[in-house]
């Protein structure tokens, strides 16, 4: 088990060092690729038993990376790719888009109570007063 | 003298180069070359050009001569030999002296084999021993020892130990009793036995220096204070791994305070400088609008300093008020001379300690507005809870909202409390454990993954629980680490450096000086990871070093061994010669392998001073951490590789 834990595990970095020496030539295939890994090291990681909680972390990321493209091609707005969870909402609220936000916290299971939390700090930090009025 | 040795060193390797050199460091050695000399002797000794490690080539120095001064790594040999390649290829004609700290390795050797520049280096080494961090505070400045040890199995920083070790037992001679605890101080008692045996009969005696003039020693222990001035006489090897749970902890002495907050480096520390309203304006109209006020200073901190020195190991709680009274009794001093000429002289004197009170007062309250801070004050209550085992929902929970609520809260923080809730409950509860880890991932970025799973699981900081209670409630117990009725301001227990928390590791030292043997129970001892031993270091008939178990019990300096003999005259010899072992202060160098705390020092200097102790400790180390820089050594490269991984 520990044996294929580390062949995942390697799998994966080897790769995606392979894909970092790439990105400065393409951008885009790069990108694709990494989540291509990330899905290939969740199935590596769910044949073994005791890694269920790697393999629902790598699923999740190369969710998180979907969608942070999506949002980076519907809104024109390229500045979500890599960042955390928790960045990635914040950066939502930050520009407003509350409709992005609220798939994110449905997608990914965020508590009511983080969720709420993390919307009143940013919008207090952006002094966006009329945005704090109206939640 | 450990100090002039090592400066001896330094100087014969620069020397052993002819004409006008240039110097290239390592940053980790760097750090605490400072330590040892200054710029200005590198000078005389022809350096003519410092460099820290890279790639790049050196081009044109107008120097031929290169030193290479670096940890003997397989990185830094990778980064010399490509930038010799560089430079050959612009320009032949330099030549190469690599020396290795602590010593050359046949891997390092190999890459310059491999990368076809063997031939161009005289390769050599920098057998550097204890660097002097303070009058008793040694350390061989080795980061990553204990990641090396726990977490990736490697021992050669033990060679480094073991060596530092006999070298410190040649020049203040051998002590009697080794005494250890852990897999590696195991493993660095049976170093020691084997370098004393290779050395035969020029091993250290026991007891007595072979040094070649005791004057020039006792100036030396003058000079440095270390040991009061005699031989030491016991050793006491502690790994680190016997004790994760006290660098996780917060350290709440002003020294360790200033480290948790500020970080102390090499000995000094750089307080972000907040100027005041008035000293930014006249910042502002001397150097113009494009001015930064403020900036960071370089604060020496050791025992030089004399205030430092009188409030370093006190409770921060204290530092405020003691501060504050300094400055009162100058100031009444001076409003009460009656301006004889004596009482002048000593006022002046008491000026002199004056920008010392002022610099201390500033960096107190750097430290005060760190911690005022509400996130703070959440984690110490979380750490003191989680000792104290009650609520332990309430905390782990805590734990979890940590990262989201207060989005700035360093991740280390938050690792080290997840770490102090592995530790002390014998593993993470399963219904928090993914929980956290998802939290973690959410809030920095699911790149730390392998960080989570691999890295801190290896260490046996961060597990599963797996059932039972795990062995921290048995040792609280058995040690009495937790002390109710703490007096911050008038100590009377040890625990006061944590605030209520008694150090495992001083309270095993405690236990190990007050009695003989290790003073606790066999199955207590037993708890804890890798052999407990106790030995005398002596020699056969031959004048052969040897180990044997200790008979003589005179030499744990214990009165109360001493049996009861049958003459009432041999008796009352005996009670004579008791009473002389105990009014001899012993000194005793605890040894901590893998690092140790700014508060286990302080709490180890406190207990010094305990009459019913009676020994001066001398506190030698791989490396000065806190709970953050432990972590840091730990997780470094997988962070590293986290942060590539994002990037992409």
């Amino acid at each position: 088990m520990r044996v294929r834990e580390a062949l995942a595990a390697s799998a994966r970095l080897g790769r995606a060092r392979a894909a970092a020496g790439g990105a400065g030539r393409a951008a885009e295939p790069a990108a694709a690729e990494v989540v291509r890994l990330l899905d290939r090291a969740s199935d590596l990681y769910a044949q073994t038993k005791e890694h269920g909680f790697q393999s629902r972390a790598a699923a999740e990321w190369a969710r998180l990376r979907r969608v942070q493209a999506e949002l980076e091609a519907e809104t024109g707005n390229a500045a979500l790719l890599g960042l955390s969870l928790a960045d990635t909402l914040r950066q939502c609220v930050r520009l407003g888009n509350h409709r992005a936000a609220a798939r994110l916290r449905a997608d990914f299971k965020v508590s009511e109570r983080r969720f709420w939390w993390l919307k009143l700090k940013t919008l207090a930090a952006a002094k966006d007063w009329e945005g704090l009025e109206s939640f | 003298m450990i100090r002039e040795e090592a400066r001896r060193l330094l100087i014969e390797l620069l020397d052993s180069r002819r004409g006008k050199k240039v110097l290239v460091l390592d940053p980790k050695v760097s750090g605490f070359l400072g330590l040892l000399a200054e710029v200005s002797l590198l000078k005389e000794h022809g350096i003519e050009q410092l460099l820290h490690l890279s790639t790049e080539p050196l081009g044109d120095l107008g120097v031929r001569n290169v030193i290479y001064l670096v940890r003997a790594s397989i990185e830094n040999a990778k980064q010399i030999a490509e930038q010799i390649k560089e430079t050959n290829r612009a320009a032949a004609g330099f030549e190469y002296a690599v020396y290795f700290l602590p010593r050359r390795t046949i891997a390092c050797e190999r890459i310059f084999q491999e990368e076809g520049v063997y031939g161009d280096i005289v390769a050599g080494e920098f057998p550097l021993g204890f660097i002097p961090f303070d009058y008793d505070v040694l350390s061989l400045e080795l980061g990553t020892a204990y990641r090396e040890l726990v977490a990736d199995g490697d021992r050669s920083s033990l060679y480094g130990v073991a060596r530092a070790l006999t070298r410190l037992q040649a020049l203040y001679g051998g002590a009697a009793v080794l005494k250890g605890k852990g897999p590696a101080a195991a493993a660095v008692r049976s170093l020691l036995l084997r370098m004393r045996q290779e050395l035969g009969m020029e091993a250290p005696i026991t007891g007595a220096a072979r040094c070649p003039a005791m004057d020039s020693l006792l100036m030396v222990v003058v000079v440095w204070g270390i040991a009061g001035g005699g031989p030491i006489d016991e050793i006491i090897l502690l790994d680190r791994e016997v004790d994760a749970v006290t660098p996780m902890c917060t350290q709440l002495t002003y020294e360790g305070l200033v480290d948790e907050t500020m970080q102390i480096k090499h000995g000094a520390a750089r307080p972000w400088h907040r100027p005041s309203r008035l000293q930014r304006f006249a910042h502002l109209q001397k150097a113009g609008r494009n001015a930064h006020p403020g900036g960071r200073q370089r604060i020496a901190l050791n025992s030089a300093d004399k205030v430092f020195r009188d409030l370093r190991d006190l409770s921060f709680a204290a530092v405020g008020p003691q501060l504050g009274q300094r400055a009162k009794s100058i100031q009444s001093d001076y409003k009460t001379s009656k301006r004889s000429l004596a009482e002048l002289k000593e006022f002046a004197a008491q000026l002199k300690a004056l920008p010392n009170i002022q610099r201390h007062i500033g960096l107190a309250e750097a430290v005060n507005r760190a911690i005022a801070a509400p996130a703070f004050r959440a984690r110490v209550s979380v750490e003191q809870s989680l000792l104290d085992g009650h609520g332990l929902d309430a905390s782990a929970e805590s734990i979890e909202a940590s990262p989201i609520c207060r989005a700035r809260t360093d991740l280390f923080v938050v690792l080290r409390l997840m770490c102090l809730l592995s530790l002390t409950q014998g593993g993470v509860p399963k219904k928090y454990f993914d929980a956290l880890r998802k939290e973690i991932l959410h809030s920095y970025g699911h790149e730390y993954m392998l960080m989570l799973s691999n890295v801190l699981h290896c260490a046996g900081l961060l597990v599963r629980h797996e059932g039972g209670k795990g062995n921290f409630p048995t040792l609280k117990r058995a040690f009495r680490l937790l002390v109710d009725d703490i007096d911050d301001k008038i100590p009377t227990d040890v625990a006061y450096v944590f605030s209520g928390y008694a150090p495992l590791s001083v309270r095993l030292v405690e236990a190990a000086v007050k009695a003989p043997g290790w003073g606790v129970g066999e199955e207590v001892l037993r708890l804890l990871p890798g052999p407990a031993f106790e030995v005398e270091q002596t020699s056969d008939d031959k004048g052969l070093p040897i180990e044997r178990p200790v008979q003589d019990r005179k030499l744990t300096g214990l009165r109360r061994s001493i049996l009861p003999s049958a003459t009432p005259a041999a008796d009352s010899l005996s009670a004579g010669w008791s009473l002389r072992v105990s009014k001899k202060r012993r000194i005793v160098l605890v040894v901590f392998i893998g690092g140790v705390t700014f508060a286990e020092i302080a709490a180890l200097r406190f207990l010094g001073t305990r009459p019913e102790v009676n020994c001066s400790f001398v506190i030698a180390t791989t490396k000065l951490i806190n709970g953050t820089t432990l972590l840091e050594s730990i997780v470094d490269d997988s962070i590293r590789t986290a942060k590539e991984t994002a990037a992409l």
